[in-house]
């Protein structure tokens, strides 16, 4: 039977997008931001949660509800091949741990190859159905970083000879799924054109969904969501993030109503000024591209 | 008198799968009390132990009682004394609590050719007369009939929607064929006969399970048919 989860799109029951199967893997691509401005605070006055920590824990959080939707009986499905690359003190893959180093990752072994657990007290539902909170741990695979400068044209270049030699691989394949999380400019040049090369990039079942996730630096920052177009936005920086990402597509507008927004139907996948809930929705909403069986 | 005899059952996996990772079963038998009972049940990719969940489902319609549901509670105490069996990775630990689901349809047939079904979900029936025309097709009569989120049997009753089941009764004429399919060939054979075309047909050169699944794979290839598991049960009312 047909599975509805994280990563979807609903489609026409036949000839709609190409479905993304065991055998026909998409790519989920993340490429943050880890200069030293991600040390920053975050959020509500007095937490003490940098912006490094807030994207640390919501990949964690977005990459353990990958691995439990692909989680079937037999064990962790083949359904995507994923990739973190960060960029500030080093540019280059991601991830702690026994995956270091590893551009593109199996669902499979990401879901193996954690560096750590932490014990965070969650509500679960047991297999009577009961709800209680309890002390749960939670893997770990990204560890906050937020040193050097932003070198994100060299991490953006680093993605697209990343995500050229997978599409090379899989030229049949549900387009690759990106999200660019970063909260400045960069400091290594202008990215403009290497961000628009992403974005062209397609399969032969079509172009590959970026979503561009822009970072509050201050709290007085009005949060700006799926804008329709570049008009309002202050300066080319913004501009190139909103010009480079995708449409939302139905699906993700869906989400968007359900959480109390209303983008239309040219409203582009692109935050501005996101606080840390905004971070957590744009993440989960970016992902929601594909449709797996 | 005729009797009801299986001529056909097999569950194809979908493509990349195994035998081992279909999560579709299907359960039939003649009873004592002389009612030939089948059924089919497509367990949801979106839970875990699934084809466990669909074999219970499809085990409890064979003892001899009503054409009815039976009552799930016990089937859902098997399912979770199977889940606690062994100890589970954090993965399926957390994946455990969002249970199981199915369709379902079961379909009993007494000598006299009488049949009464039971379907939640989108399994389809479809009740064949020897000229392999299409008498009617149950509970679905069109591809535009099929839900985007299927009605479910589930393992937490209060995702369960066996009190949204449908019924329903034929009479089975001697040469008639009962077919059991779920979703991904039902809408299949739907969409041919929508076109005017009698897939019933197709049916005849099945045998056996190998040319079923190859058969199966052609018409994948050809995208006529959604790459999924696929399970037909058929039964003819022969004298």
């Amino acid at each position: 039977m047909t599975e509805r989860v994280q990563i979807m799109q609903p489609t026409s029951y036949m000839g709609g997008r190409v479905s993304i199967t065991r055998n026909n893997p998409t790519c989920v691509l993340f490429i943050i931001d880890q200069s030293s401005s991600m040390a920053q605070e975050f959020g509500e006055r007095g937490e003490g949660v940098t912006k490094a920590d807030a994207v640390a824990r919501t990949l964690n959080d977005l990459l353990r509800n990958l691995i439990i939707t692909c989680t079937k009986s037999e064990g962790v499905r083949h359904y995507f091949d994923v990739g973190v690359i960060g960029y500030g003190e080093r540019v280059g893959a991601a991830w702690s741990g026994p995956l270091y180093g590893r551009e593109l990752v199996s669902i499979r072994d990401v879901a193996q190859f954690y560096t750590r657990t932490e014990e965070r007290m969650q509500a679960a539902t047991d297999i009577q159905g009961v709800v209680s909170e309890r002390s749960t741990p939670i893997p770990v695979w990204i560890e906050s970083v937020a040193k050097g400068s932003t070198l994100m044209c060299q991490g953006l270049e680093l993605a697209r000879n990343v995500l050229q030699g997978w599409i090379l691989r899989n030229q049949t394949a549900y387009p690759p799924v990106i999200v660019h999380i970063t909260d400045g400019e960069a400091t290594d040049g202008d990215p403009a054109e290497l961000m628009a090369s992403i974005a062209r990039m397609q399969t032969s079942a079509g172009s590959v969904s970026l979503f561009n996730v822009h970072l509050s630096s201050s709290r007085e920052a009005s949060p700006l969501f799926f804008p329709e177009s570049p008009d309002n936005l202050p300066d080319n920086f913004s501009r190139t993030l909103f010009l480079t990402a995708s449409y939302l597509t139905e699906y993700m507008r869906s989400v968007a109503w359900d959480n109390g927004m209303t983008p239309s139907q040219s409203a582009r996948a692109f935050v501005m000024n996101a606080d840390p809930s905004l971070l957590a929705l744009a993440m989960d909403i970016g992902t929601r591209a594909g449709y797996v069986r | 008198m005729p009797k009801v005899e299986a001529i056909f059952c097999a569950v194809a996996e979908q493509t990349g799968g195994s035998s081992d990772t279909a999560e579709d079963a299907y359960a039939i038998r003649r009873g004592e009390d002389g009612i030939f009972r089948a059924a089919i049940a497509d367990g949801a990719s979106d839970g875990i132990f699934s084809r466990f969940w669909a074999e219970i489902l499809t085990q409890a319609w064979l003892p001899e009682r009503t054409a009815s549901l039976p009552p799930l509670e016990p089937l859902r105490q098997r399912w979770r004394e199977k889940a606690a069996e062994k100890p589970l990775p954090w993965n399926m630990a957390a994946r455990l609590a969002q249970g199981a689901a199915a369709a379902f349809l079961g379909v009993a047939i007494s000598p006299d050719g009488v049949w009464q079904a039971v379907a939640v979900g989108d399994c389809l029936l479809a009740h064949l007369r020897q000229d392999k025309s299409l008498a009617l097709s149950f509970p679905f009569t069109s591809v535009n009939d099929f839900p985007d989120l299927p009605l479910l049997l589930h393992t937490d009753p209060a995702r369960s929607a066996e009190t949204q089941k449908w019924t329903m009764k034929g009479t089975l004429e001697e040469g008639d064929e009962l077919l059991l399919m779920t979703d991904a060939l039902a809408h299949w054979y739907l969409q041919e006969t929508g076109r005017g075309e009698k897939p019933g047909v197709w049916f005849e050169k099945i045998s056996p399970p190998e040319t079923f699944a190859h058969r199966l794979r052609h018409l994948r290839t050809s995208q006529r048919l959604r790459d999924d598991d696929a399970t037909l049960v058929r039964l003819r009312y022969s004298p």
